[in-house]
């Protein structure tokens, strides 16, 4: 029995938008809605700034990196809420919609955007190029590769950034320091995104001089992630994974499987870490975001031409409960040298 | 003024997507084949246009050199489900898979950037700022003019003796073969050309967002399958002769549902709640519109 018979549902929906000329009244509404959202966004005074956010998608590495800009802004004298407004635009991970979110940010003129992943820069540097507004992007993975500057050294009017290129090299070296036995690397990634074609290729070229034999675990979704891991148990001595979104936010299933067949899972962020990955060296979200915040704040103060920041990331981030879990000793050399250590996982 | 600019973004998008939706309504109302390959042929147009323009070639060669991707691969759909027997739904979700893999292939990267490369959108350039300073007049002329003329043809190519062939082969199988019409040779090309048309649309699609990435084809078949729905809902059925209520109602409901979309990320709705707004919104329209006949509806399906 449906809860509602078919008279009864137009009947609702009447009473809702009005009986007649129904997709008008959708249509009017709207318009108030933006009429009345309008008054609000309006009036705002000569010295303030507005700084437009666009993100692909959430996940704790991207809101760690926001963070530290927007501390590092506040620091630097752009208080939100006193002479800055922030507006923030997400595309929930759906590439369609970036254009879009581009597009409605560029028409709101502010006066910088800040744009986190590579497709959303892409995009808003598209838009925003031609109606001369500045773009500093965050977290871009290979901003040159992904043709949205020419170059990380020289400046290039109106569009600067941070890059987060991890440092895998160390991170390897980290690897072979934490557990000296371990031959064979399977490394869990996304072929599907920009991010992990770049881990990829650094993983390939470091592996063979430290000694590792690196087993592929490609996935395409984070549903993925689980099962990969699973089917990895047996043919690798430690799983590890590359720079990608998807791989991260599904990081539980690796996990999981992590401990329960007491392999090492090395990670890749400080954020990952406290989920329990055992451990990284870290671009450190939070300190490239402080980076972007600088940025963002000398664009703010006129500079139009300033040089991309490509983050080194030597920071160690150890997770001392998963350690335990997996059955891995962490040399104490290594523990001294750490940023943080995390006792249990979130 | 500000309140009409997502009006603009909403047009421009949905002038773009049209063309999925047209496909995909065509192949699935006017063939009989509710042919997802869309979700695959997108990216790979997408793909083989911006290789093709890393490679120096002229836009308009770039954008055939798409279209053909996207019709191998629409035939290929067709060639599955009948020489294999495999399921309609079944061959369309294989060759979504297999062109994955064709375009990380083919770009030899999951991204690549075009924000540097021509566009034809830079010919239009100069008429952009023309009423409103942000309002993409240019743009959306262009877009509109291709999709105007590209409707033209193809209701035109629908009415012909060889489009009547091609519908009687979708719809009912066993009176075209009565009629010894060749179903399988009329069911490959059907397919080739509505996959080339969404091919053809990702090489704008990528042009104008300045990149292809193989994420791209995500969710473009609910978006077609919604925005048809909306579209045959809100257009007038009676007054119309079949394919031109099919085409015109894909391209309201791709131009209704984009510009819903842009006024809802204006609100301030895109962080989580947009997902949620939209599905409401097909609901709303499919409830405000139901009509006698709908069982018809699940009968295709079926």
């Amino acid at each position: 029995m449906p809860v509602l018979s078919r008279p009864q549902v137009h009947s609702l929906i009447s009473a809702f938008f009005g009986s007649r000329a129904r997709t008008l009244s959708i249509a009017t509404l709207l318009a108030l809605g933006l009429f009345s959202t309008q008054f609000v966004t309006s009036g705002t005074a000569q010295e303030k700034y507005t700084i437009a956010i666009a993100n692909l998608m959430q996940v704790p590495a991207l809101d760690d990196a926001l963070e530290g800009m927007k501390a590092e802004l506040t620091k630097e004298g752009f208080v939100e809420g006193k002479n800055v407004e922030y507006i923030y635009q997400n595309a929930n991970g759906q590439i369609q919609l970036t254009a879009t979110i581009a597009n409605d940010i560029v028409a709101r003129k502010p006066n910088v955007i800040v744009s986190l992943t590579t497709p959303m820069t892409q995009a808003v540097v598209k838009v925003a190029r031609p109606a001369n507004i500045p773009v500093v992007f965050a977290s871009v993975t290979d901003p040159v590769g992904a043709g949205i500057v020419r170059s990380v050294d020289i400046g290039e009017l109106n569009i600067t950034g941070t890059s987060d290129a991890w440092p895998f090299e160390a991170q390897m070296k980290l690897i072979r320091e934490i557990t000296p036995n371990v031959k064979r690397l399977g490394l869990l990634f996304n072929p599907g995104e920009a991010a992990s074609q770049y881990g990829l290729r650094e993983v390939r070229k470091y592996a063979p001089e430290l000694g590792f034999t690196v087993v592929e675990g490609p996935v395409s979704s984070t549903n993925d992630v689980f099962p990969v891991a699973r089917g990895l148990v047996g043919r690798v001595d430690a799983l590890f994974l590359s720079s990608d979104n998807t791989v991260i936010s599904g990081m539980a299933g690796a996990l999981q499987v992590a401990i329960q067949n007491k392999l090492p899972f090395y990670v890749g962020d400080s954020g990952t870490v406290q989920k329990g990955g055992l451990a990284a060296v870290s671009v450190g979200y939070y300190g490239l975001g402080q980076d972007t915040g600088r940025l963002v704040a000398r664009v703010l103060r006129g500079e139009r031409t300033i040089p991309t920041i490509v983050e080194k990331g030597t920071e160690i981030y150890v997770n001392a409960r998963a350690a335990e879990l997996m059955g891995v000793r962490i040399p104490d050399a290594v523990l001294k040298r750490a940023t943080r250590v995390y006792q249990t996982i979130e | 003024m500000t309140w009409v600019l997502p009006l603009d973004i909403g047009l421009v998008m949905g002038l773009i997507l049209a063309w999925p939706v047209l496909a995909f309504a065509g192949s699935f109302r006017l063939l009989g084949f509710p042919d997802l390959t869309l979700e695959g042929s997108l990216p790979t147009g997408a793909a083989v246009y911006a290789v093709a323009i890393l490679n120096n070639w002229s836009l308009p060669t770039a954008i055939i050199a798409a279209m053909i991707a996207g019709a191998c691969l629409g035939a290929l759909t067709a060639i599955i489900h009948l020489q294999f027997r495999v399921n309609k739904f079944l061959a369309g979700i294989i060759v979504v898979a297999i062109s994955y893999t064709l375009d990380l292939r083919i770009m030899e990267a999951s991204n690549i950037g075009l924000i540097q490369r021509p566009s034809v959108f830079d010919y239009v350039a100069p008429l952009n700022g023309l009423i409103a300073s942000p309002f993409q007049l240019g743009t959306i002329l262009l877009l509109a003019s291709v999709l105007i003329v590209g409707a033209a043809v193809l209701i035109m190519a629908i009415n012909t003796s060889w489009g009547i062939r091609l519908r009687v082969a979708g719809s009912n199988p066993n009176y075209a073969r009565a009629l010894g019409i060749s179903v399988p040779a009329y069911l490959i090309v059907g397919l080739a050309i509505t996959n080339a048309l969404v091919a053809g649309s990702a090489a704008f699609l990528a042009m104008y967002q300045g990149f292809s990435d193989v994420g791209m084809g995500q969710g473009i078949l609910i978006f077609a399958l919604a925005s048809m729905t909306i579209g045959e809902r809100l257009v007038p059925e009676q007054r119309l002769p079949i394919p031109i209520f099919v085409v015109v109602a894909a391209i309201v409901g791709s131009l209704v549902y984009e510009i819903l979309v842009a006024y809802a990320v204006r609100l301030g709705l895109a962080a989580t709640d947009l997902k949620l707004v939209t599905a409401f919104f097909v609901l709303a329209v499919i409830a405000m519109r139901i009509r006698k006949h709908d069982d018809e509806f699940l009968e295709v399906i079926r």
